[in-house]
């Protein structure tokens, strides 16, 4: 076993202080660390500190930006919770698109990183296909998606029509199929995913799938009893941030339903969004984001709590 | 002579030239104005050279043009607002206006216009004028008219349906009849649509409102005088939602159905009327400007008349509710405030605004003395879409009220509630409204 000496410098140097400064060495060395993330810390100031501690206060009271802030207590919370219909089903429509949307990008973005996941010529070009719409900006995207879907010039509905006799709907505008529209908007943009989901495929050891073979595995086992297992902690790292991402869906909704039909697609910041800047009510905006954190936080932990029981960090 | 003296003269001839052009130029920097609006696209350029024109005739100004993104504006005049960095001169729209005017973000005009003595109903129509409004206030100069929807129809596609393409009709009645016969529909499906009777009707499409259109013309109220009660869960509320459900479910087996095979925004029903595909579309006068630019082959086919009325009703009438008007309005706090008006002045209320539509062919100009060449048949029409604007109060939370109505509206014809339950809850939800932002 290899031993680690752990080298200390002579008391004697560590007091020695600058002679012109008259600091020690370790408080110069302190002072140097902070001047060197000043810009970071005086942006998180500036720009992130503040309006979070806004955002506290501002939840405890009726703001419209015009007037000065009204205390109001609990009001926003309650209002929220027990009055307001809208905001529960904005709620119910998150959660919604949270359960098709995280499941359907990782079971998506896991078959297209083990179909490029191998050096056949060409491969490149393929990776670099179905990453490319992952860097194509998400208003041109929604605006691609709203002429594809549109029932009658788009490129969808007339090739159901042509070539299946399928009446497909109005994709954006039907109550059943348009959260779906938007979910299927997200996983063509895929490509992140795919990508960590190849470095983890990449990093599962050869000799796992040589054994598995030596005992006889077939494709679904080898999947089932190796590449899934050994995979755990890229599927855990996509699954909290999947969960992140799908709770603060806003872009695409704005541009392709404007949260219609009959509040289909009212999702939870296109509702905040509504009630802060349309409606000027940044105090119950204020309050519906804190609530927001609050959620996606003990989803976060409720996922890091049970990840002992499936995320598995063994390395041969 | 000695060797200096040229260098002498030089040297003066230069300053006095320097002189000169010091003093033939304005001593002044020009103060510069900034106008937000959302006349984007080709509408940029022409606005940009009729800016132009102001900066020739007022040369201590200089104006910066910033269009908007219809979709941003709300974010962009909120952070304006709040941070006090406002510009001098803001183009509202129909629901904004009343929201930002409520919560007092303008300027009043009225000491304004008394000081330069203009006589505001000479100059514009009483419609626009009124809907400018706000507590008795007067708070911006409209841009164009409230308008209504109105019906424009294909006159090949009525003759076929053996309608007459030279009497429109004037009633509901008439409306669904002409609307079932030039339908096509084998079962579910639509070859050929008459009329989807609620355009933007899905909840956060644009600020038409059917329900607000086709109540007008039932005779009744949306709100009470003062804008603080509820007024549409009268018998004419309900007639109105019941009709607008039974309407599409006889003509097309469905508002549903309709939208599902035509869609219900502009974008996507001006082009199936552009192809033949619909007989009607409800649209607004403003069509006629974007028929020219986008179809013009159209223009000689089609006619347009004003939306009919129940004349089950005696007491309905060929009107339309206006709730807040669009308009150019001075914000609180704006910096050049003098300039603003003057530029207020030229592109709300004088040639430039004038020569702006007349440019664009807009035929919903709020200005008294500004014709744009139409053929007749349209001008008469337009004329009586304009004559039946009347102008209520509209609450500060009236984009609330809007959604809260396409809300309902879009809920029975999704057969989600019945009109009934639709009308009394909506009812409910606008109270509250009210009484939270009152």
């Amino acid at each position: 076993m290899a031993e680690i000496i752990v080298q200390q410098r002579p008391a004697s140097a560590r007091r020695v202080r600058h002679k012109a400064s008259g600091l020690s060495h370790s408080t110069r060395e302190a002072l140097w660390g902070y001047l060197f993330i000043a810009p970071w810390l005086i942006g998180f100031t500036l720009f992130s500190l503040g309006p979070i501690l806004a955002t506290f206060y501002l939840s405890l009271s009726h703001y419209d930006v015009v007037s000065a802030p009204r205390w109001a207590g609990l009001g926003n919370f309650t209002r929220m919770l027990f009055e307001d219909g809208e905001y529960r089903n904005s709620l119910a429509v998150t959660v919604e698109y949270s359960l098709i949307r995280v499941p359907a990008c990782i079971a998506v973005g896991l078959v297209l990183a083990m179909l490029i996941n191998t050096q056949a010529r060409g491969i490149g070009l393929f990776r670099l296909a179905l990453y490319l719409p992952a860097i194509v900006p998400l208003v041109a995207a929604s605006i691609l998606w709203l002429w594809l879907l549109n029932p009658q010039y788009g490129f969808v509905n007339p090739a159901l029509r042509d070539w299946f006799g399928v009446v497909a709907p109005n994709w954006l505008r039907d109550e059943k199929f348009a959260l779906l529209a938007i979910v299927s908007l997200s996983v063509w943009q895929i490509g992140h995913t795919m990508m960590i989901f190849l470095a983890g495929l990449q990093d599962i050891p050869k000799e796992l799938y040589e054994a598995a073979d030596l005992d006889g595995a077939g494709f679904m086992q080898r999947i089932r009893f190796v590449t899934l297992p050994m995979l755990t902690p890229t599927i855990y790292f996509n699954l909290i941030i999947g969960i992140i991402n799908s709770f603060q869906v806003f872009a695409a909704v704005f541009i392709l339903t404007r949260g219609g039909p009959a509040g289909q697609t009212m999702v939870y910041i296109m509702y905040l969004y509504r009630r802060g800047i349309e409606y000027l009510e940044m105090g119950y905006a204020s309050a519906m984001a804190l609530v927001l954190v609050a959620i996606i936080l003990s989803l976060t932990i409720l996922i890091m709590k049970t990840s002992d029981k499936w995320v598995n960090y063994d390395r041969v | 002579m000695s060797t200096r003296k040229p260098l002498v003269h030089a040297l003066l001839s230069a300053a006095a030239a320097v002189g000169f052009a010091l003093s033939a130029s304005p001593t002044f920097a020009a103060e510069k104005i900034v106008f937000w609006n959302n006349w984007d696209g080709s509408r940029t350029a022409q606005l940009r050279s009729i800016l132009n024109e102001f900066e020739k005739q007022n040369p201590q100004y200089v104006v910066e043009n910033v269009t908007l993104s219809s979709d941003t504006t709300a974010q962009r005049m909120l952070t304006a607002v709040a941070s006090g960095d406002v510009p001098d001169l803001y183009m509202t729209q129909a629901n904004d206006f009343p929201k930002w005017a409520g919560l007092g973000a303008f300027r009043p005009l009225d000491d304004l216009v008394a000081r330069d003595g203009l006589k505001l109903d000479e100059i514009f129509y009483a419609g626009g004028i009124e809907g400018s409004r706000f507590d008795g206030k007067l708070i911006q100069f409209p841009f164009k008219v409230p308008t209504s929807l109105m019906i424009w129809y294909n006159k090949e596609l009525f003759q076929k349906a053996g309608l007459d393409p030279d009497n429109p009709p004037k009633t509901w009645k008439e409306l669904e009849e002409a609307a079932a016969k030039t339908t096509v529909r084998k079962g579910d499906v639509i070859s050929q649509l008459g009329v989807n009777i609620c355009l933007n009707c899905s909840t956060g499409s644009g600020s038409e409102n059917a329900f607000i259109e086709w109540l007008s013309r039932n005779g009744g109220e949306v709100l009470t005088p003062d804008a603080k009660g509820v007024a549409f869960d009268s018998p004419q509320g309900l007639d109105t939602l019941k009709w607008m459900l039974g309407f599409s479910q006889r003509t097309a087996g469905g508002w549903p159905n309709a939208v599902r095979q035509f869609g219900s925004t502009f974008k996507d029903l001006r082009p199936s009327f552009y192809a033949g595909k619909m007989a009607m579309i409800m649209d607004g006068p403003f069509l006629y400007n974007i028929m020219a630019k986008d179809a013009p082959q159209m223009l000689d086919k089609v006619g347009v008349f004003v939306a009919p009325i129940n004349s089950d009703n005696p007491q309905a009438t060929e009107r339309y509710l206006a709730y807040g008007t669009p308009g150019y309005a001075i914000p609180k706090g704006a910096k050049n405030r003098e300039g603003a008006w003057k530029l207020l002045q030229f592109i709300g209320g004088g040639s430039g605004a004038c020569t702006f539509f007349t440019v664009q062919k807009r035929v919903d100009s709020p200005l008294r003395n500004c014709k744009v060449d139409v053929p007749e048949a349209f001008a008469a029409a337009f004329k009586a879409n304009g004559d039946l604007v009347q102008s209520r109060q509209a609450p500060s939370a009236f984009q609330q009220v809007h959604v809260r109505l396409q809300q309902m509206q879009e809920a029975v014809l999704l057969g989600n509630q019945t009109p009934e339950d639709a009308l009394k809850t909506a009812a409910t939800d606008v109270k509250a409204i009210l009484a939270r932002t009152n």
